[in-house]
């Protein structure tokens, strides 16, 4: 490569990469503005007077820590939910062809092309009947309908890429079936397993339908609801609404960063063949 | 494989953890024998009210230890909309607090607890505005408390004002004069606030004009009737109003931002903006002002209302009555008139003469809750919200696609005569 | 479920007995998928059957114990009749086709140009992906501040740009408004373009490249007759995941513009959801969401057979 054609590439990346990512600087460049420049003309760039006011008016005012803690759990429960259930199927539909695999197959095809904004509805109905609204637990059922499916895709891509040889190998040792996968498959499979949690992290925390329908109470809120309803009628001071989205996307953002390489690997074994 | 391991290991932990936290919430949930009483509003971050609410608050929970008053924020966009969700999923909050405008729906359904039993209620129907009456009888049963009935007054920055040399308003064509005159929106300085994203305070807003003008949503069999050279001109004033004066597109919030930072100089709204511009720039603080709406009719009414649901358990209910009534005494109701800058329902409240100098607004809202025509849709009461949402978005398109005001009108009509059949 | 692989079974399965079937490969592939087929039967068929009795009903506001009404179908009479569903129709295919195109047409820029050596190439491409990470009601927080008519940066940039001479006021005018949300909708989806096109791309052999060398072509030969064929099923797999994922979109209408201004963004996705939580019809959403549903099926089935590819 020429020296010219190098600093050509270096810059080509830095323009398109800065623009891409420039919005995530926004959010952090507003969340620092003092309150009266926020609405200055021209925006600015780097703010001279940097403070986090807006954090800690924002954690002092609204309950952050809190829908903090519901996301976590609703990521948690509805994540090893449809990790367990996952893992078993992906790996059935990867080793065996039978009836059962055509069924669930087309159950995870349906999934993917139902309108969730439909699928709301009936669930609402149904949450109510049993007394779920406003509880965390409807919004964790209510994840399951798109994470498992993604997750059994996403497990099975993983499963066809280790060589089936080696359950054979576990049978021919004495190893039940089940063990094949517990003791041999599974541990093979760990960077499928962490990418796909990584995954179903990121599809719970960004889950807005389901929450902001079933959570009634501020005190029930997912982050993402939170996040949403800062539509202000009194003010809306988007150094604080920046700085609360910035809370919420932080720990995202951080998992993200550490396990990127398993998550694409993860995301593409099912796709790339 | 060791680190293949090493990740099985931590997602094991992983699920352990979510076991281990979801014991303790339910741990949590369960020790603590506090009861919890929700109270969703808007009202939770609105300068003046806000404060009075958790000052009643506060006092309710010192005098009922063990109980406690959960009151977190809504914006009022969609508050009504989660309400009747939560309802018809029967889970309501124990304190239902709407505004005027949509509590129909919920007294029609039988949703409300009827109040004409519980102790104190014949005190409130002697010493409040008639109006409490005319809001909150629904089918002879009495199913709120009406928390605050108001009327619009312009609010604006004389400062403004007096660099186009122009006086206050007295008339409507000198009102959009004025703001027009305001209005340089290469420098983005707006003469009036007016909300264009559809809600309910942009029907709010365009009730001022519409009922200013001496027009009403409904006629005397509560039909619909915008067709009425009254509602017509209402609309057009509005309109141009909207297109001349204002930045389209904002809600309330930031328009009452931009009030106080000196780039909008007016804004038509109740006496809750007295406890706001207190938050004023230094710079524009002195310069706000109020004067009365130059109309021959001022929109307002019976504004806020505070309720129960049927649903509650009985316990529940007396203590949700409990929080109910401590606000209607004769000293919350001067307490509240002082935070929101208002005469308040209740009649006998008169504010001490020290206390009402401190708020500059306080005779021109009095005076615009005396002359205040409500906006309620009448004979649309119970399908409030959806006669909100229809009016809103068909308005939307005189200023969004500049379509002529007869000819939005028509349809608007039509779609409310649709929504009476519904 | 079709797959591309032959499924061999473990050897020693030709003879069966009862007790060996029981304990045999299909027992034990039916006893691993059973907890999936009955999670989705609970969450997904059932929804989906109540969904779709509902939409038969008229049903104004559902309250447990109110009965759901004879069976109608004026729902779908007034539904077909209502200008509101196909201007939605319109603005769904619009937002559909405006959002994955851009996505695709950057994530596949990016991908080419992060498949480039250069040092730092893995910060970058990191970088590069991040937006996949933000939660969508943060995007739709970040862009509506940055497409604030008055005091945004992209009507600061554009003006000084002078690609614009006054404020394009984003959210409330219509055509301006549809554009806002597909900007957000392609700043989210363009990371997985991005991510399947290098996979796809890492998947291509090196010596077709030096093949196409010998043959003379130069680089735009080699992208035209190498790169663009060894991607196309994953192009296409990417984009049909797009399209169904964009149809479906809800968040980021929602919390940007409502659906409006005057419906110039309400979806067939925000028109269900508004006439079910805002107006309480839920028969009638329920019919839009049927309706919906029935549209992405057949596109899914047309666009799998066109392209020949297996999924699932």
């Amino acid at each position: 490569m020429t020296p010219g054609r190098r600093y050509g590439l270096y810059a080509a990346v830095v323009v398109v990469v800065g623009v891409l990512v420039f919005p995530v600087y926004w959010m952090f460049n507003t969340s620092l503005a003092p309150q009266n420049q926020l609405y200055v003309y021209p925006p600015t760039f780097v703010h001279p007077h940097a403070t986090l006011a807006a954090y800690t008016k924002i954690l002092h005012e609204r309950p952050i820590g809190r829908w903090l803690l519901n996301s976590l759990v609703v990521v948690l429960l509805s994540g090893a939910y449809s990790l367990g259930v996952g893992v078993l199927a992906g790996y059935s539909l990867s080793r065996f062809r039978t009836r059962g695999a055509g069924t669930l197959g087309h159950l995870l095809l349906a999934s993917r092309m139902l309108p969730t904004t439909l699928l709301v509805i009936p669930l609402f109905v149904a949450m109510s009947t049993v007394h779920l609204i406003n509880s965390l637990w409807s919004v964790v059922i209510a994840n399951v309908t798109f994470i498992m499916p993604f997750a059994t895709w996403m497990l099975k891509g993983y499963f066809d890429s280790i060589p089936r040889e080696l359950d054979e190998a576990a049978y021919i040792d004495g190893s039940s079936r089940l063990g094949a996968l517990v003791r041999v498959v599974l541990p093979l499979a760990a960077p499928g397993l962490a990418a796909t949690a990584l995954y179903s992290t990121i599809l719970a925390w960004d889950e807005y339908l389901f929450a902001r329908t079933f959570l009634t109470t501020a005190s029930t809120w997912t982050i993402s609801v939170g996040l949403g309803s800062f539509r202000g009628e009194y003010v809306t001071y988007w150094n604080e609404v920046m700085a609360a989205s910035l809370i919420g996307t932080l720990p995202i953002i951080l998992i993200f960063l550490v396990l990127e390489r398993q998550l694409i690997q993860g995301l593409t074994a099912g796709a790339v063949k | 494989m060791d680190q293949g391991v090493g990740l099985v290991n931590r997602l094991v932990a992983a699920i352990g953890l979510t076991l281990l936290l979801t014991g303790l919430l339910a741990g949590t949930g369960g020790a603590a024998q506090t009861i919890v009483l929700q109270f969703p509003s808007w009202q939770q971050d609105e300068p003046g009210t806000s404060g009075w609410w958790k000052d009643q608050i506060a006092a309710f929970e010192r005098a009922h230890p063990g109980v406690r008053i959960e009151f977190t924020k809504i914006p009022l966009a969609e508050h009504t909309d989660r309400l009747i969700a939560q309802f018809a999923a029967n889970s309501p909050p124990q304190i239902v607090h709407v505004p005027a405008q949509t509590y129909f729906p919920f007294a029609d359904r039988g949703w409300l607890e009827p109040l004409d039993k519980y102790p104190g209620i014949d005190e409130i129907k002697q010493t409040y505005t008639p109006l409490q009456s005319k809001t909150c009888v629904w089918k002879g049963a009495t199913d709120c408390v009406l928390m605050l009935n108001y009327g619009y007054a312009w609010v604006y920055n004389s400062k403004l004002l007096a660099a186009t040399g122009r006086a206050v308003p007295k008339t409507p064509s000198d009102y959009l004069a004025t703001i027009a005159a305001m209005t340089n929106r290469s420098q983005g300085q707006f003469g009036a606030g007016i909300v264009t994203l559809p809600g309910f305070n942009m029907v709010a807003h365009i009730a001022v004009f519409v009922y200013g003008a001496g027009g009403r949503w409904t006629d005397d069999k509560g039909n619909p009737s915008v067709l009425t050279p009254s509602v017509i001109q209402g609309f057009k004033w509005w309109k141009q109003a909207a297109l001349s004066a204002t930045p389209i597109g904002q809600e309330s919030g930031p328009l009452r931002q931009f009030l106080i930072q000196g780039k909008v100089a007016s804004y038509n709204d109740g006496p809750w903006m007295q406890g706001f511009v207190q938050q004023a720039d230094p710079s524009v603080r002195p310069y706000m002002k109020a004067a009365p709406l130059p109309f021959q009719a001022t929109m307002g009414g019976a504004s806020n209302v505070i309720a129960m649901p049927r649903s509650l358990p009985q316990a529940e209910k007396d203590l949700v009555w409990d929080f109910i009534r401590s606000g209607t005494t004769r000293e919350a109701q001067i307490r509240y008139a002082i935070a929101v800058g208002a005469p308040p329902p209740r009649l006998d409240a008169t504010v001490p003469a020290d206390a009402r100098k401190a708020l500059p607004f306080y005779d021109i809202y009095v005076d615009a809750s005396k002359r205040a025509v409500s906006w309620i849709p009448f004979g649309f009461e119970t399908k409030a919200n959806q006669f909100i949402q229809i009016v809103a978005e068909q308005s939307q398109r005189m200023i969004v696609q500049n379509e002529p005001v007869e000819k939005v009108l028509q349809d608007l009509q039509r779609a409310l005569e649709d929504l009476k059949r519904q | 479920m079709v797959t591309t692989q032959a499924q061999a079974m473990p050897a020693g399965s030709t003879r069966r007995t009862w007790g060996r079937r029981l304990r045999g490969p299909e027992a034990f592939s039916l006893f691993l998928l059973a907890p999936a087929i009955l999670t989705l039967v609970f969450v997904i068929l059932y929804p989906v059957l109540t969904a779709l009795n509902l939409s038969f009903r008229k049903v104004d506001i559902y309250s447990p114990g109110v009965s759901e009404g004879p069976f109608t179908l004026a729902n779908y009479a007034r539904l077909f009749a209502s200008a509101a569903f196909w201007q939605a129709v319109r603005v769904s295919v619009a937002y559909v086709v405006l959002s994955v195109g851009f996505a695709l047409l950057i994530g596949f820029g990016t991908a080419l140009l992060l498949n480039q050596p250069f040092r730092g190439r893995t910060v970058a491409r990191m970088l590069a992906v991040l937006p996949w990470a933000v939660p969508s009601v943060v995007a739709a927080n970040i862009w509506w501040w940055i497409l604030d008519p008055s005091y945004g940066l992209l009507n600061f940039v554009l003006l000084r740009l002078g690609l614009v001479s006054l404020p394009v006021n984003w959210v409330a005018s219509p055509r301006p408004a549809l554009a806002a949300i597909s900007i957000v909708t392609v700043w989210k989806g363009y990371p997985f373009f991005t991510v399947m096109v290098l996979a796809g791309l890492q998947a291509i052999p090196k010596d077709l490249y030096d093949a196409a060398a010998v043959d003379g072509g130069g680089a735009f030969a080699a992208f035209r007759f190498v790169t663009v064929p060894g991607l196309r099923n994953i192009l296409a797999l990417a984009t049909l995941l797009s399209v169904l994922w964009v149809f479906r979109e809800f968040t980021y209408i929602w919390v940007l513009t409502g659906g409006g201004p005057v419906r110039a963004t309400e979806t067939l996705a925000v028109m269900t959801y508004r006439e079910a939580f805002t107006f309480f019809h839920m028969g009638f959403a329920a019919a839009i969401g049927v309706v919906t549903l029935a549209i992405s099926t057949v596109a899914s089935i047309l666009f799998i057979r066109q392209s020949g590819q297996e999924f699932y």
